[in-house]
């Protein structure tokens, strides 16, 4: 089996649970067995799983494995299907989402419904009777009550047991102020698990017991590719049982965009790389960083493997390609979470230029921002009058049909791993014009040929590149061509080719893990 | 079936509870079904209760009936119990055993105080070294309750079981207004009889389980509330019928000198106001039943006509009165008091008045037994070294079994300022122990035939309560009549006598309440 090991999925994704999808996708096709694994609680975490595509059958978080809800079917839970008190009345709160629950003259509950046209029960809040609360129970999307909460004194979360479908309680976790006064989770206690209890000091502890005894109850020698180091490496690194263990790098994995020798680690690396004798395997995205990376710390001990961490699937591979006059003529687009170190700014303030050129070119930004960089960037726009050239969109599922009807991807990032959205847009027949940057670009671009790529940070160039393009509609709609062909590069097999290493050591170092506790 | 309600049973017991020891004890003799009922959680409970002679079938706890845990087969426990596993190493102890991760520790089992190794509870701790919960184990042998702590090491949130372990109840506790203290406030009964309810107070909680056990149980009930306040608000709130009685272990007035026209006690003011509710009370003395017939002459509404009944809290089985009693001359000078010391009960003066006993009678040793705070008991200890008699006074605490050390006593002394019925003199005097006694409100002049079986003194009267107890030592004569006169009036408190008390109650007759 195959574990790829990730902190966390919502529903807004970032390259990594994209990588992660598509990679489940391909050993799907493949036939090896695999299954995405996450660590944190969230309790809508079945709604993302289901929406993302990925089943139940390959998918396992932590709290679900001990809460015994990997597989539990769905049931809509109303205020109407809940337990409430004797003589109980309800009286809606003006707010249309929550309800009063009163015994007597007595408030006893609140029950607060998903949303105001989703009628499933998000919360049960019980109070006290001078009003305060004393317990919050939430519920799992899947219609259980999974999470409860208990508050001291109506103030203060001190308590917090995790519920199995059936209502026994699995995990218990517990809050503490440290010696500075900031309060935080103190205790993870297992409860009954195989009739034991194991208690857990920090979260890591507990994400490694759950990582043995996941690897254990498969009873096969197992591979675990790590998606986040920065989160994880830890956790990975104290495993007691046998498996083969591979950090999957996603971005540069030094600070440097030049000096790959001497160069500091990038933080989200610096652990594990120091700590890389403690791995089997290191994969990196792009050949460039796979020469970087073994000119510097060899190719084995760990072994260092190349896999592209983009798959295309064969279905869009195999569509007929978009009619260049079905595209929307001079529509630039960008698609990456709004981030400094997407550097979104280079391209706005290039804009201007551009404008000037090809006063009919259009711009359209995609994706989600990370803290407050949206601000700035709206803040830049406006100081260059940009408001009438430039939207914003959110994340959209549905990135498909973007990329069909734009003419252009334009992605001026400082640093990536092998950035899907080149992949993507490539795929979708887009020409590119990107920054030469390590790493990724230079694979998926051909320079001159399906796309530009320029130097990072250069204004000048980076304008002149696009205006180059949207000024010979002809060459454009060339380079289209040739990012269709290009493509094929990225197909299912082409890809699992550079799993073959891995996989082939896998097997020959892979053991079947034993257990050293015999469960009563 | 009659109940007898109190509050809980300790490991050290007031007069409340051996008052009911004793009353069950004669109600099992005379093979009329009853029971003591209890209203705290005790997950030691029924170890304390086994060591006065009770069992499940004895005392009925209130938590126990809603957690289903009221007849329960008794299994021992063991670390092993717990499955603990192997990550932990244990460190085996006496009283605690402690369960570490490599350097931390992880949890500490704590045993059960007088078993070997049982379980009592699990201390969990966390990250930064506090108790963040505790487990609970019943004393026979399940995990009966979780405690959640706060970052004071407090309890915020309680959980009770089932056996099976799914949930019966939950408590939770609220600061106080003037943020002294931390009392339970909220009460979650969880799936009883199919529904939820929820309780403000535990005495809702208790009143509505006095309901249910009188709906439960079929045929005529009785309740006794023995507990002040504890117990007999909670029956009077019942809204269910049955019979109902109020039990005075204590004066019920706040001057022990003026019963009549002093304030109420505290404890009783709000159930006087309600007398019409109750089908009786039950005094242990004629003079506290004439005391409060006075009080409700001049009391208004339907209560003050309500009857009273006197029976002595004392019983003395009969298999007591087959024992000869252990001949004083192969006794030691011991004098004993068994009570508790509080400064209500004159242990200071007892202490000043065996001073002047110990210089005529050199080997003289005064034995107290039963406990009080421990200021008070240090304050003791000093006055004992102050008047030089350290050597002759042994503050030997509480024990469940006192026979021994009556039996070891010539004399038994009390110089109390007031009781409402003490108990220890009824059962010296059926040990042969003649008894010196201060003639205070209540109980002495009933017990005590002055210069038959012991010597009724003038309060305060320290010079001559010594007197009396050197005679008692130093006459062999004087003291082998006396106790022999004292064993004879213990006859007095046997079952045929008591239970004759108990049939003009009209508690037995089962008619139903007017």
């Amino acid at each position: 089996m195959y574990f790829f090991f990730d902190d966390n999925i919502s529903f807004k994704k970032s390259g990594i649970e994209h990588a992660e999808i598509k990679r489940l996708k391909l050993f799907n096709e493949k036939q090896v067995p695999a299954k995405i694994i996450t660590r944190q609680l969230a309790l809508d975490l079945h709604d993302v799983t289901a929406d993302a595509g990925i089943s139940d059958d390959q998918f396992v978080n932590l709290f679900d494995f001990f809460q015994d809800a990997i597989h539990v079917k769905p049931r809509k839970l109303t205020i109407h299907d809940l337990k409430m008190p004797a003589d109980a009345v309800l009286k809606p709160e003006k707010e249309p989402t929550k309800t009063d629950v009163y015994v007597g003259d007595q408030l006893v509950m609140i029950v607060g419904q998903k949303s105001e046209t989703d009628d499933r029960i998000d919360w049960v809040q019980y109070s006290g009777f001078n009003g305060r609360p004393v317990r919050m129970v939430r519920y799992d999307s899947r219609g259980f009550a999974a999470l409860e909460q208990f508050y001291s004194y109506g103030t203060q979360l001190v308590t917090e047991q995790i519920l199995k479908p059936n209502g026994e309680v699995a995990i218990q976790r517990y809050t503490q102020p440290r010696g500075d006064g900031t309060i935080e989770t103190s205790l993870h206690e297992v409860v009954n698990y195989h009739g034991q209890d194991y208690d857990f000091a920090t979260f890591e502890d507990l994400t490694t017991f759950f990582l043995d005894e996941l690897n254990l109850s498969t009873g096969k020698a197992n591979v675990l590719i790590c998606d986040r180091a920065y989160e994880l490496a830890y956790a990975v690194q104290q495993m007691q049982t046998p498996i083969y263990t591979v950090m999957y790098l996603h971005n540069n994995h030094v600070n440097s965009g030049t000096d790959h020798m001497h160069s500091d680690f990038n933080y989200n690396y610096e652990y594990m790389l120091e700590n890389r004798r403690r791995w089997d395997g290191i994969a990196t995205l792009t050949p460039w960083q796979y020469d970087d990376f073994t000119e510097r710390f060899g190719k084995v001990k760990p072994n260092v493997y190349m896999i592209p961490g983009a798959v295309t699937d064969q279905a869009i591979l195999d569509r007929p390609h978009v009619k260049w006059t079905d595209r929307n003529p001079k529509s630039v687009i960008m698609v990456a979470r709004l981030s400094d170190e997407k550097q979104q700014d280079i391209l706005i303030k290039a804009w201007p230029k551009v404008l000037n050129a090809v006063p009919d070119a259009t711009l359209d930004f995609w994706g989600y921002s990370n803290g407050d960089y949206d601000k700035y960037l709206a803040k830049l726009v406006d100081e260059l009058n940009l408001n009438d050239d430039i939207v914003f969109h959110d994340y959209t599922k549905d990135i498909g049909a973007v990329y069909d009807k734009a003419q252009l991807l334009i992605l001026p990032s400082r640093a990536e791993g092998l950035p899907l959205t080149l992949v993507e847009a490539q795929a979708h027949g887009l020409p590119i014009v990107a920054s030469d940057i390590k790493y990724g670009p230079r694979d998926v671009v051909t320079d001159g040929k399906d796309g530009f790529l320029v130097e990072s940070r250069n204004v000048d160039q980076l304008a002149d590149r696009i205006i180059d393009l949207l000024s010979d509609p002809k060459k454009l709609a060339a380079f289209s061509e040739n990012a269709y062909k290009d493509s094929w590069h990225y197909s299912a097999d082409a890809i699992w080719k550079d799993w073959l290493p891995l996989i082939k050591d896998a097997e020959k170092n892979g053991q079947i893990p034993e257990r050293i506790e015999v469960h009563a | 079936m009659i109940y007898f309600l109190n509050q809980y049973i300790k490991a050290l017991n007031s007069s409340v509870e051996h008052v009911e020891f004793k009353r069950l004890a004669l109600f099992k003799h005379e093979r009329v079904n009853a029971k003591i009922v209890t209203r705290d959680y005790d997950n030691l409970g029924h170890l304390n209760a086994a060591t006065f002679g009770l069992n499940q079938d004895d005392v009925l706890n209130m938590y126990d009936y809603f957690q289903g845990t009221t007849d329960v087969t008794e299994k021992t426990t063991s670390v092993k119990t717990l499955k603990v596993p192997i990550r932990y190493q244990l460190h085996y102890g006496s009283d605690v055993t402690q369960a570490f991760d490599g350097g931390r520790l992880a949890f500490e089992i704590h045993h059960t105080p007088g078993r070997v190794g049982e379980i009592a509870s699990v201390d969990h701790f966390d990250a930064f070294g506090h108790v963040v919960k505790r487990d609970l184990w019943d004393s026979r042998g399940f995990k009966s309750a979780t405690q959640f702590l706060d970052f004071d090491g407090d309890p915020h949130t309680e959980i009770l079981y089932h056996q099976d372990g799914t949930r019966a109840l939950e408590r939770f506790y609220e600061v106080t207004d003037d943020h002294r203290g931390k009392v339970l406030f909220n009460f979650h009964l969880i799936n009883y009889r199919g529904n939820d309810y929820y309780f403000n107070t535990e005495d809702d909680l208790f009143t509505f389980f006095l309901d249910e056990l009188n709906q439960q149980v079929k045929g005529q009930n009785v309740f006794i509330a023995d507990r002040p306040v504890a117990t007999d608000i909670p029956m009077l709130h019942m809204k269910t019928r049955a019979k109902k009685y109020l039990f005075f272990p204590i004066l019920h007035a706040a001057n022990p000198e003026d019963l009549v026209h002093s304030d109420l006690e505290p404890s009783y003011q709000e159930v006087f106001n309600h007398l019409d509710k109750l089908d009786g009370l039950i005094t242990m003395t004629e003079s506290q039943a004439n005391q409060i017939r006075i009080r409700l002459k001049h009391q208004k509404g339907k209560g003050r006509n309500i009857k009273i009944t006197v029976i002595p809290g004392a019983y003395v089985p009969n298999d007591r009165l087959k024992t000869q009693p252990v001949s004083p001359r192969q006794k030691a000078n011991r004098v004993i008091y068994a009570g508790r010391l509080g400064a209500d009960k004159g242990v200071d003066n007892l202490l000043r008045a065996f001073a002047l006993v110990v210089p005529q009678v050199p080997d003289a040793v005064l034995d107290i037994r039963g406990f009080g705070d421990q200021a008070f008991l240090d304050s003791l200890h000093q006055l004992a070294a102050q008047l030089q008699i350290a050597d002759h006074v042994e503050l030997n605490g509480y024990t469940a079994d006192i026979d021994p050390a009556y039996d070891a006593a010539k004399v038994f002394v009390s110089a109390a300022h007031q009781d409402a019925f003490p108990l220890a003199m009824v059962e010296a005097l059926s040990h042969g122990l003649p008894v010196v006694a201060f003639d205070t409100n209540f109980g002495p002049k009933q017990i005590i035939t002055d210069g038959v079986n012991g010597f009724l003194m003038a309060p305060g009267d320290l010079y001559g309560f010594a007197q009396q107890v050197i005679a008692l030592l130093t006459k062999g004569r004087q003291l082998q009549d006396m106790g022999a006169n004292a064993f004879n009036s213990a006859k007095d408190y046997d079952a045929k006598h008591i239970w004759k008390q108990w049939k003009t109650t009209g508690i037995l007759n089962g008619g139903q309440r007017k």
